[in-house]
């Protein structure tokens, strides 16, 4: 009888693993949105492949609306694969090759390698290579991201005009390339406003562990640090929690609205939003097909950063002369 | 019962075992599909139509027959490791962390320029990924056999640390982890350590053929020889295997280590077949699909091939359905599930079934016993 307990109890385990571990690879996707307007159905057709539901209030649904946008300004045949599992990156994308999409869109880090496998196949065929910028060297396949040491000056820029005790940190899951661009842009900011100011970065180990980031942060706290700047998934409620636990502690947030997503609108000062709508339009419209790694910084309406605090115009002179540098070239940061 | 008696001659493991839980298995598979087809209805689409989608995305060209195969590879030789553990009463579950050590074992050679003939590359990677498997499998193995500690659970968090440890390998571990990359990767593996593509504009890599190989072997181990004997004797009495003189300690290990080897070989094939480098988190829950394949085949290795090329069917049919008709996100997860759960719900009725016949059975031979006397 227990042994038969156990075997009904390990099976009802698999099943929940199973189901949570096939969460994210079931399938949706939308067959074909639009087509109008054009001669061959396929011609300048998008298809994208993305690794999470297009339903997630982030980076996901934001790229895919802004697929939609394009569509439908441009009247393209557009067709769309969410929660695409590792072991099947391939497959999908060579799918929509074969059934003549003209570009082909892997969102997010992961499929750089999927795409380049299948863009040696289909030479005729457009590859963007989302958030990366990687290009593999084949002529068909293009690489575009949003600018991460971008983001980190303004947020630097912000964090610097708020400081009260001179010092300031960055707090992020774990330094991948990116966030170490993000990290030198945001040390560039602070110095901009004001050299004096001590800076520090941290990595909490995890991008959605919110008691993790909450933790980390209020260590930070305890040591004088009154700004904090969050580079995390769902752990950056963590972020805003720590702050408004504490007295007179801000937090400029990146990558969301931290005012707006995380209900912390008493402790934000601005936040710099990544325009993940704008990057999926512009791949969309096959501008960027052209085998270069593009970088959507400032000027290109890739970062959208949004101020909350009541800037005194002593403020609002640095923070407009720093954001016109920045548009114009003039800051001498990565791309 | 004379009918029970007539069928004692057919009692060749094979005949028995395709006919006795294929039939089950059939019943329950086609009991899933048709709730998943009411559900599909509901969802407004017509489920003749997304069956068809899905048939002619798995069946339909040589891309799907290929795709299919390169689905059924991890499952392929996830399911007959498991498979082994089931047989002897093991739930050696922690496929999802072999594949992982696999991986990296198979990678901490393959992405060295070595120099090698690809067949002497291809098969050090191998031997790394077995010895990283099994020293991952010793664990759990020991801490069972020699410690009692319930495997389930042992497995289970073995998998965590190894889904982490992945982490940290292609992010940060030097000489292996891609520098410059926003997305952390491993290096690519050499051309030498990749396995060949055997059909042209295809990911068909020879794993699903060496994971079904795999599954008939130990189909005639564990019925043909003496260890096969133990591990069945193991997992259907373990008292009477220790009366018999097996050592059931030594033995629950090693099959719990073999069961990580081949995990481990599941887990290289995959990264040396199709990804070509290793990514974290590239299992994406294969592993413990790979214990559903198992139960789904009632631990039967033949069975293990069956169950792997129709989950995989399954899947990558089920892509084609969403791409086609627009069929709801998790529509292919819940085919799966409701198959599962009809396949283990017929087992259990049935086996009721066979039970209380076998009840009535011995009764009427007590009877007959007694009247003897």
């Amino acid at each position: 009888m227990k042994k038969r307990f156990i075997a009904v109890a390990a099976m009802a385990l698999v099943v929940v693993l199973t189901f949570t571990g096939c969460g994210s690879n079931s399938n949706n996707s939308g067959g074909a949105a639009d087509d109008s307007g054009s001669n061959s159905e396929y011609e300048n057709s998008v298809a994208m492949v993305l690794s999470g539901l297009i339903t997630d209030e982030a980076f996901n649904q934001f790229t895919y609306e802004g697929m939609m946008r394009a569509a439908e300004e441009l009247g393209i045949k557009t067709a769309y694969k969410e929660s695409v599992t590792q072991d099947e990156q391939v497959e999908i994308i060579r799918q929509f090759a074969k059934q003549g999409y003209s570009t082909i869109i892997g969102q997010g880090g992961q499929f750089g390698e999927a795409l380049s496998i299948v863009a040696e196949e289909f030479p005729d065929t457009q590859f963007i290579f989302s958030v990366g910028t990687e290009t593999y060297d084949l002529p068909n396949m293009s690489a575009a991201t949003v600018s991460y040491s971008h983001s980190g000056f303004v947020g630097g820029i912000l964090a610097a005009l708020t400081t009260k005790t001179n010092k300031v940190a960055m707090v992020t899951g774990e330094f991948y390339d990116n966030h170490r661009m993000m990290e030198a842009g945001f040390y560039a900011g602070v110095s901009y406003v004001n050299p004096e100011i001590e800076t520090t970065a941290i990595t909490t180990g995890d991008w959605a562990d919110t008691v993790k980031a909450r933790e980390a942060c209020l260590a930070l706290i305890a040591q004088g640090y009154d700004v904090l700047f969050p580079c995390l998934d769902a752990a950056g409620a963590g972020v805003a929690a720590a702050a408004q636990d504490s007295e007179d502690v801000w937090v400029v947030g990146s990558v969301a609205d931290y005012a707006a997503e995380y209900g912390a609108e008493d402790v934000t000062v601005g936040s710099v939003v990544f325009a993940w709508e704008a990057l999926g339009y512009l791949e969309s419209t096959g501008e960027l097909c052209d085998g270069q790694s593009h970088v959507v910084g400032m000027a290109g309406g890739g970062i959208d950063p949004v101020v909350n605090m009541t800037l005194t115009s002593d403020q609002q002179a640095i923070y407009d002369a720093a954001i016109k540098d920045l548009s114009d070239g003039k800051i001498d940061i990565a791309d | 019962m004379k009918k029970r008696n007539s069928v004692q001659f057919l009692r060749s493991p094979l005949v028995e075992d395709l006919t006795a839980s294929l039939g089950r298995t059939i019943l329950g598979i086609v009991m899933g599909l048709i709730t998943g087809g009411i559900l599909i209805a509901l969802s407004g689409v017509n489920p003749l139509v997304a069956y068809g989608a899905l048939l002619r995305g798995a069946f339909g060209s040589s891309d799907g027959i290929s795709n299919v195969l390169v689905r059924a590879s991890p499952l392929l030789l996830g399911g007959i490791g498991v498979a082994l553990g089931i047989k002897s009463g093991v739930w050696n579950i922690g496929m999802e962390g072999y594949m992982y050590l696999g991986a990296i074992g198979a990678a901490i050679v393959g992405v060295m320029p070595l120099n090698l003939p690809a067949a002497i590359h291809i098969l050090l990677c191998f031997v790394f990924a077995s010895a990283f498997a099994a020293v991952w499998g010793l664990i759990p193995g020991y801490l069972k056999a020699y410690k009692g500690v319930n495997e389930v659970t042992a497995t289970i968090m073995m998998s965590y640390i190894a889904i982490y440890l992945t982490n940290w390998v292609v992010s940060s571990l030097p000489l292996v982890a891609e520098e410059g990359v926003f997305y952390p990767m491993s290096k690519k593996f050499e051309s030498s350590a990749l396995l060949p593509i055997l059909m042209k504009g295809s990911s068909l890599h020879p794993g699903p053929f060496i994971g079904i190989i795999l599954c008939l072997v130990f189909y005639f181990i564990l019925n043909y020889t003496s260890f096969g004997f133990r591990t069945k004797m193991l997992g259907s009495n373990p008292h009477a295997a220790r009366y018999a003189g097996a050592d059931s300690k030594k033995q629950i290990m090693l099959i719990i280590m073999i069961g990580a080897i081949i995990g481990g070989l599941s887990g290289a094939v995959e990264v040396m077949g199709l990804k070509r480098r290793v990514y974290m988190e590239f299992v994406t829950g294969v592993g413990y699909e790979s214990v559903a394949v198992a139960l789904l085949a009632g631990g039967n290795p033949i069975g293990v091939i069956l169950a792997a090329l129709f989950f995989a069917a399954l899947k990558a049919g089920g892509a084609t359905m969403s791409i086609e008709t627009g069929v709801s996100s998790s529509m292919n997860s819940i085919i799966i599930a409701l198959c599962m759960i009809f396949v283990i719900g017929v087992g259990v009725a049935d086996g009721r079934r066979v039970r209380k016949a076998d009840t009535e059975k011995s009764q009427d031979e007590d009877v007959g016993a007694k009247e003897g006397n």
